[in-house]
Order: C-alpha cells, then sequence, then structure tokens
C-alpha cells in the first residue's frame, strides 16, 4: 500500500516547524512523505510545477496541505484566496495551522473557505497525536476526488 | 473505536490447509477487506516469513508437525518493542498449553472449533486496544513528552549501554551536557507554554545537528545530553560540537517572536576523562559550567589541553577554506638544479599561506589538516592550477622552459576527481606535456595500491612525472620503487645534512644513488645548505641538488633575476 500512500505538504517559514511535523509522521509510523515550501507563492509554483518546481511535472499532487497563516511574500490567506478559486486545487484538502484559538477566531472571520484548523499544539507528544487523527480523518474517511488519489 | 483493517496484513501458520481456509474466510467475514493474508504451511517457512516481512496480526496453530507453534512467538517478539497482536490456536482446550503461550507473550489463545466472526473481530479489537494502551506506557518510561527526546531514565541506560559498547570496541564516545542560556528570561518575560514551545524547537534542532547513531535527551528543565559516539580524534568531535552550536546561529520563532537562543556546552570523553558513568556525568557537568563561566554560548572540554590543540586546528582549517575561496594563498618555487653543470631543471612549487600578521603558517600542519577533511582536494587543485599557470607565464615570456614539481597528498589519489582534472588540463594546454612532475612523500602513501597505481599511470600516459620526496624518513620501501611509475626520488635532507658527521648516513646516501641508478631513476638530493655537502655529493655522484645553499625559496616575481643570471654560489 505504501507506493501509493499520498503525500502530504506542508507551506510554512518556520523550518522548526517543519522538523517537528516531518518528524511527527515518523514517530506516528504513517511514512506518507512530506516535502514543504516556505511561503504562499512557493506554495502556488509548487502546485503548478512552476519555476525550480518544473521537475515535478506529472507528479500527482498532495492529498492533503499544511499551511500556514503568517508567511512572508504570500501569507496564508491569499494563497487560501487562489487555490479556491482553481478547479483543481480547490479540491485539495487543506488544514490551517494556527498558534492560538484568538488566532483560529480571528482567521474565520474571514470566511477563507476551509474549516479545519489545527492549533500547533506545543508539545511532540500531542503533535504526533493530532497528525494521527489529522491523516486518519483525511486520507480514510474523507474519500477524495480521483485525480487525488 | 473504529479501525481500519484494510491495510492490515496478517500471517496464517497453519499445517492444515482447510483450517487455513476456515480461517482465512471468518477473518474476511469479521474484518471486511483484509489487506493480505500470508499463509505457512510449517514451521521453517513461517520462520522465514517472520523474518523477512512485518505482519500487523498472527495466527498460529500451535500443533505443526513435530514442531511447536509456541516456538515461533519469541521469534515474532523479538523483532518488535511492542509486537503485533500475537493469537494461538489450538484444536483442543489445553490448560497447560494457554499458560504457556501466555507466559511466551500470546495474546490471545483461541479454540478452532468455537471461532466466530463475532468471536474473533472482538477478541482483535481488544486486543489492539491494550496495544495503543501499552504503547503510550512505553513512551512515557522511555520519552520525553514534551520534546519526544530520549528522557533521563532511559539516557542513563543508553549511556551504561555505550559504555559497554566502548569497552569492546574500544572507541571512544563522548558525553555533552548543553544547558540553554539565560532560559529563565524567556519563561519569565513570554510564559511557561512559549517556553515549552522553545524547548520542543531546540530539541529538534539538536536532534538534526548529530547523525542518527548519536544519542539525544532532555533530562529535565532546560538540560539536554547527547552521547556522540565513534569519536575517532578530538579534531573531528570539535566539528561536531561547532556544528551543533551553529545551528542557534538563527532566531527561533516562538509565538510570532523571533527568539534568540544560545547553548552552553560541557564535553567529556570515555574513556580518557572518567572510568565509569558516574564520573562521565559529573566531568561533563563540570565542563558545562566552566563554559557558562567563559560567558555562555560556548563550550568547554573536560581535558582543557588536550583540545585547546583541536580547537586551533579547527579554526585554521576555517582559514585555510576561506583563503582557498578568496585566492589568498600563494606559492614560492625553489629550483632544483644539475649539480655537474648547475642548470635549473626544475623548481618545485611550495605552498605558503599568512596569518593576519604576515607570519607565514607551517607548511606541513596545513596540509596535514587539509589531509582529515575533503579540503585537500581543493588545496590540492588550487595548488595545481596556481603552478601551471605561473609555468605557462614563464614560458610564454620565454624565461624559462624547464619543469614544474608540485606536491601532491597520496588523499588526492583517494578519487579520480584530481587525475580527471589534470588529464583535462593538460589536454587543453599541450605545452604542459613532458613539464610536470608530482612529488608524492613516502608517508601513509597508498593504501589502495591497484586504484592509485591506475591514476598515476593515466597521468604518466600523458607525459607527467612521479617523484618520491622525503625518501629515507618512513618506510623507504622497495616495492614502491617497483611498483609506483616513479621517475625520481628525492633523498631526505635529513639524510643528506649528516653526510659529512655520520658514515653510516653516507653509506646510505651512496646505497641509493646507486640503485636509483641501477632502476634508471633519477636522485635529487635535498636540503643542501653548505658548499662542503655538495662536493661530497658530486664526489658521490649525485645528478640532482635543491638547498638553501643553491637557492632559497622565492616568489615568482623575486625569481626573474634568476633567470638571467647564473644561480647563487655563495657559502
Amino acid at each position: 500500500m505504501k507506493s501509493n500512500m499520498m503525500s502530504i505538504h506542508m507551506c510554512d517559514d518556520d523550518l522548526d516547524d517543519q522538523l517537528l511535523v516531518s518528524d511527527a509522521l515518523l514517530e506516528a509510523k504513517l511514512g506518507n512523505p512530506i516535502d514543504f515550501t516556505n511561503n504562499g507563492l512557493e506554495l502556488l509554483q509548487y502546485l503548478r510545477r512552476e519555476g525550480e518546481f518544473s521537475h515535478l511535472q506529472g507528479e500527482p499532487l498532495p492529498g492533503l496541505i499544511l499551511l500556514d497563516l503568517n508567511m512572508p511574500i504570500m501569507d496564508g490567506r491569499e494563497v487560501l484566496n487562489e487555490l479556491k478559486r482553481d478547479p483543481v486545487f480547490k479540491a485539495i484538502p487543506v488544514v490551517i495551522l494556527t498558534t492560538s484559538k484568538a488566532e483560529e477566531d480571528i482567521a474565520k472571520t474571514y470566511n477563507m473557505g476551509v474549516n479545519s484548523f489545527i492549533i500547533k499544539p506545543v508539545s511532540f507528544d500531542s503533535l504526533v497525536e493530532t497528525i494521527k487523527s489529522m491523516t486518519n480523518y483525511w486520507f480514510h474517511i474523507v474519500s477524495l476526488p480521483d485525480n487525488l488519489k | 473505536m473504529t479501525i481500519n483493517y484494510n491495510r492490515m496484513e496478517v500471517l496464517i501458520v497453519e499445517d492444515d490447509e482447510d483450517d487455513y481456509i476456515l480461517l482465512k474466510e471468518l477473518l474476511e467475514e469479521a474484518f471486511g477487506v483484509v489487506g493480505k493474508i500470508d499463509w505457512a504451511e510449517d514451521f521453517s517457512s513461517a520462520r522465514l516469513l517472520i523474518k523477512q516481512s512485518d505482519y500487523q496480526m498472527y495466527f498460529i496453530d500451535n500443533r505443526l508437525g513435530a514442531e511447536l507453534g509456541l516456538d515461533l512467538i519469541l521469534s515474532i517478539k523479538q523483532k518488535y518493542e511492542i509486537a503485533p497482536p500475537i493469537i494461538m490456536l489450538s484444536g483442543v482446550d489445553d490448560r497447560r498449553t494457554d499458560i504457556k503461550a501466555m507466559n511466551y507473550g500470546a495474546d490471545d489463545y483461541l479454540i478452532k472449533s468455537q471461532l466466530s466472526p463475532l468471536l474473533l473481530e472482538r477478541t482483535v479489537r481488544y486486543i489492539l486496544n491494550h496495544k495503543i494502551f501499552e504503547e503510550k506506557l512505553n513512551r512515557l518510561a522511555h520519552y520525553d513528552a514534551l520534546t519526544g527526546l530520549y528522557n533521563r531514565s532511559i539516557f542513563n541506560e543508553l549511556m551504561s549501554a555505550a559504555i559497554e559498547e566502548s569497552k569492546r570496541t574500544e572507541k571512544a564516545f563522548a558525553l555533552v551536557t548543553i544547558d540553554l542560556d539565560d532560559f529563565k528570561y524567556v519563561n519569565d518575560n513570554y510564559g511557561h507554554p512559549a517556553g515549552d514551545l522553545l524547548l520542543t524547537k531546540v530539541a529538534r534542532r539538536l536532534k538534526h545537528s548529530v547523525r542518527s547513531a548519536d544519542i539525544v535527551a532532555r533530562l529535565g528543565g532546560d538540560e539536554f545530553s547527547l552521547l556522540i559516539k565513534n569519536v575517532e580524534n578530538n579534531f573531528n568531535l570539535v566539528k561536531i560540537i561547532e556544528t551543533i552550536m551553529r545551528v542557534f546561529d538563527t532566531p527561533i520563532q516562538v509565538r510570532g517572536k523571533e527568539l534568540t537562543v544560545s547553548i552552553s556546552a560541557g564535553i567529556a570523553i570515555y574513556p580518557h576523562d572518567a572510568i565509569d558513568s558516574r564520573e562521565l556525568i559529573e566531568h561533563s557537568d563540570r565542563a558545562m559550567y566552566q563554559a557558562k563561566d567563559k560567558g555562555k554560548n560556548t563550550y568547554s572540554f573536560y581535558n582543557q589541553d588536550l583540545h585547546q590543540q583541536a580547537k586551533n586546528r579547527h579554526s585554521l582549517e576555517l582559514k585555510l577554506t576561506a583563503a582557498i575561496q578568496q585566492n589568498s594563498l600563494i606559492l614560492h618555487y625553489q629550483p632544483i638544479l644539475t649539480l655537474a653543470s648547475q642548470k635549473i631543471i626544475c623548481f618545485e612549487a611550495l605552498l605558503r599561506f599568512r596569518d593576519e600578521q604576515g607570519e607565514f603558517y607551517n607548511t606541513e600542519e596545513l596540509i596535514s589538516i587539509a589531509e582529515q577533511s575533503p579540503l585537500i582536494n581543493d588545496l590540492g587543485l588550487w595548488v595545481f592550477d596556481a603552478a601551471c599557470a605561473q609555468l605557462m607565464k614563464w614560458q610564454q615570456g620565454q624565461q624559462y622552459s624547464g619543469k614544474i614539481a608540485i606536491n601532491v597528498s597520496p588523499k588526492q589519489f583517494k578519487t579520480s576527481a584530481f587525475t580527471e582534472h589534470v588529464l583535462s588540463v593538460v589536454k587543453q594546454y599541450p605545452q604542459l606535456c613532458h613539464k610536470l612532475i608530482f612529488e608524492l612523500t613516502e608517508r601513509d602513501l597508498l593504501d589502495d595500491q591497484s586504484t592509485t597505481i591506475e591514476r598515476l599511470q593515466r597521468l604518466v600516459d600523458v607525459g607527467c612525472e612521479f617523484s618520491l620526496d622525503d625518501f629515507g624518513t618512513g618506510h623507504s620501501s622497495l616495492t614502491y620503487l617497483r611498483t609506483l611509475p616513479l621517475t625520481i626520488i628525492k633523498i631526505d635532507k635529513s639524510i643528506v645534512q649528516k653526510l659529512l658527521d655520520d658514515p653510516r648516513e653516507l653509506a646510505l646516501c651512496k646505497a641509493i644513488i646507486t640503485m636509483a641508478q641501477a632502476l634508471d631513476i633519477d636522485v635529487v638530493a635535498e636540503g643542501i645548505e653548505s658548499q662542503q655537502i655538495a662536493k661530497l655529493l658530486e664526489s658521490l655522484d649525485c645528478p640532482q641538488v635543491q638547498g638553501y645553499s643553491f637557492a632559497r625559496p622565492k616568489p615568482a616575481d623575486q625569481l626573474e633575476f634568476i633567470f638571467s643570471q647564473p644561480p647563487e654560489t655563495s657559502t
């Protein structure tokens, strides 16, 4: 089953958070491949397989995007607007990573078309648990359109 | 609880095919789609499958011809920290086997005649629930929940294991005790959740700054410990520690704020600094407090003297790397002459590197530092390119048409990169053909002889020559003379300078010259510093000489006069 395991993409400018999530994935024994971009603009290029990502042409799109809100160049809110306007990308589930409940509340008021928010947990163990439940939810329970499988 | 069975892979060990098919059908009825069901029909094929593959569940019939399924339990248990569910099956309800299976570590014991989809589903669900609980307990016992690193109790066990391993393998390891500088300030000013978040991020950076075999633990608070395994020498250890210190150069983001973090580290090495783990911890702690005293954001070794040297070497390596990049190294050139006619036939290119005060570093020390890292390759290429450029400049100006000798390290022949570079340069500039001599020292020469000789031979084929430097100081192996494509040997100055005083050195020198003549190899006597020695060498028929008595090494711009004048013949 591993060969067609869906990949996860994380868009976050904090390299420490990238390390945390990839280590937590390993710890959760999920084995889903994960890759990263550092801001919204890079994420768009990555999904469109443009620029430095042109070598990914033809590779399947990620099955899940973890999106940070506060990033330089193009923040999470802006890129999400772009994604939701795109006929293909809008089908990819997006989970917004926030640092606090307050940030989540603010984000919700923008009506960004997602309802999955996750507050970045403080401890590594709770991050592992979060990742476990999150990936289980998206990869097993929700059925995705065929072009993403 | 929802469990997804569609990825689950199951192994059934059962010597009766009918029973296997029955169980398979029951499983499918109980769980719906199952990822895969493998069948082993005897003990030995079961052993093999257990060894080679990973399953998420095992069903084992106890009666397997002459063997017992019970004996397979241990092989499964050995593979995992927490083994997947193992369910024993039996035709008869035998209490003794039941108890035995439990003691061996089976998760349940079921009687074949009583099996039903409902029973199977319920049994498996309960077992899995226990496994999740077991895994949590296991994590709590071994890991620090905040950072996911090892905790203190398991770290102490791992250190004891490292001591045993070190005794067995005779390899040293280092205990590094790390404390964050001014962590209290973060807690006081940003609150404990921010402090905790900082610690998880610090933990990730530490974990990723060392090799995967090394061990990283959080002992509590802002105190971390590392075990760095297989420490070959202090020099490499300093590099590892420097890498750890540098991962904190970039600030850490905590709740939208960038916090600058630094650490103080103390290092003690087993077995050099301590006889047991208690002493090792004590000494590493003491070194950490020394680092704090030195003003934080630094590291300190328990044994200072030993490591000052390693630190100096490390800083020299950094300077040398920068010098190569900035092209601030220089070459000096010392002539090699024929003794009879005093004609310059070659210039030996010698590496020089000045420190900030303008003093020259010891070249041998530079080379030995470079040889311990890939730096030697960059350095070797720089020297080669610079020497070739100089020679071609002289050729163009019609000042000098002789050869140039370039020192090379045997390490440069470990890969093909240097050889390929020389080949392409000679191809591009045919005027270098038959003008290049590579000087190899016989110290620590050539371990992987056949590939090395092949590389040397490829250079000989395009007109390069090889000279064996410092002959008489190392093994002076006759095998080298026979197997390497050498055309020149250089008698070391330690022999040459004693010629007048020590008849044994004189005899040795005579013998080398005679032997070389017989092998059709040229001889250069190095380090000639007086006319008497020059005369003596003339009487021995030594063909070529090099030394202060004839000319000192000079930068290229100070050599111009030599080309228009006969060589110095003073003192």
